[in-house]
């Protein structure tokens, strides 16, 4: 029994010494700080939010997810297919969701470095169960 | 029976589509029990798709529909699609996949990430990705998935039979907002360790 105890909280310390590793870990502790950056800058939801409206506005008929040299095109044949009112307003919200892509990019671009470099260390799973467990959604 | 029913079903899934069972694997009883019917065709759907679209990873790893569809455009001759409104066509079947998405608009659990791990997968035998690449794309993947379908999962437990609150509102976009950032950390090192 007591052998049986002394294992479980042999096991318990090295899990909870590990967490406390990469918890500790100065490169994850970067990575968290810069989940939290790229997390709080606003384009990550307005690129979502835009997303959602297209998708929404062309009924998420695939016709419509072209490029945008073929969109106008598309656009100007069927646009009763669409609740776009004019073939601009679609082609402008293709364009401002492309360009929130790139924004996208440039946000998360130091957060996916950090991550590369700490999944030399720890696989990705103890990386991101890490950043819940001092960032747990549930605590709000 | 229906339990049953769905074991033996995403069982069966598991022998030729091991991601696609860790997708369904991690949704919930109820919805996946209603959608089960439609599961093969689908998977059929995405076999054929992938066959047409004839590129490896090491040529190309899309990052939306939109890149996806522009590369089809560009380069239909290399393709087995006849033409661009067939891709599109037998993507929208593809699409349907998002039937199993526990909530709207999951980046996550898009047909279009199935898409890429079902590719990956299945291409990874004829073409020259590193399996050092694709294993750690893959490990990662399910990682991110796990961990939202979790988070999703003990979130719907804990309103189940009550009204959905701010509270609700506020955990589950935090949720998917985290999600998305770990997909691009996912994509980021996978598209670097193939040099892309």
């Amino acid at each position: 029994m007591r052998k049986q105890f002394f294992l479980i909280a042999l096991i318990l310390t090295g899990f909870v010494g590990f967490s406390q590793d990469i918890l500790n870990d100065p490169l994850f502790i970067k990575y968290e700080e810069t989940f939290k950056t790229a997390y709080n800058n606003n384009v990550i939801d307005l690129y979502n939010a835009k997303s959602d409206e297209y998708n929404q506005k062309i009924n998420k008929n695939k016709k419509f997810n072209d490029t945008p040299d073929n969109l106008e095109n598309i656009l100007k044949e069927d646009l009763k297919e669409t609740k776009f009112k004019t073939v601009e307003e679609g082609v402008n919200l293709q364009k401002e969701i492309f360009s929130l892509l790139d924004e996208v990019r440039e946000v998360t671009k130091e957060n996916n470095m950090l991550f590369i470099e700490l999944q030399k260390k720890y696989t990705a799973k103890e990386i991101f169960e890490a950043y819940e467990l001092r960032n747990n959604p549930f605590k709000i | 029976m229906k339990k049953i029913f769905f074991f033996t079903a995403i069982f069966y899934s598991s022998i030729s589509f091991a991601n696609v069972n860790s997708q369904l694997n991690s949704l919930s009883y109820e919805y996946v029990n209603d959608n089960l019917s439609d599961v093969s065709k689908k998977i059929q759907a995405i076999e054929s798709f992938n066959h047409k679209l004839n590129v490896t990873f090491v040529e190309k790893l899309f990052e939306s529909e939109e890149d996806m569809f522009l590369w089809i455009d560009a380069n239909l001759e290399r393709t087995k699609f006849h033409s661009l409104a067939e891709a599109k066509s037998e993507w929208e079947l593809i699409d349907k996949l998002q039937e199993f998405e526990i909530t709207d608009n999951s980046s996550l659990k898009s047909a279009y990430e199935l898409m890429i791990r079902i590719q990956i997968k299945t291409l990874s035998g004829k073409m020259m990705i590193s399996d050092e690449c694709k294993d750690n794309f893959m490990k990662h993947s399910e990682a991110h998935s796990e961990i939202y379908a979790d988070q999703i999962d003990k979130l719907y437990s804990e309103y189940r039979g009550k009204e959905h609150d701010e509270r609700f509102e506020k955990i589950k976009a935090i949720i998917k907002k985290n999600d998305f950032i770990r997909m691009y950390n996912c994509t980021t090192y996978f598209k670097q360790c193939i040099g892309l």
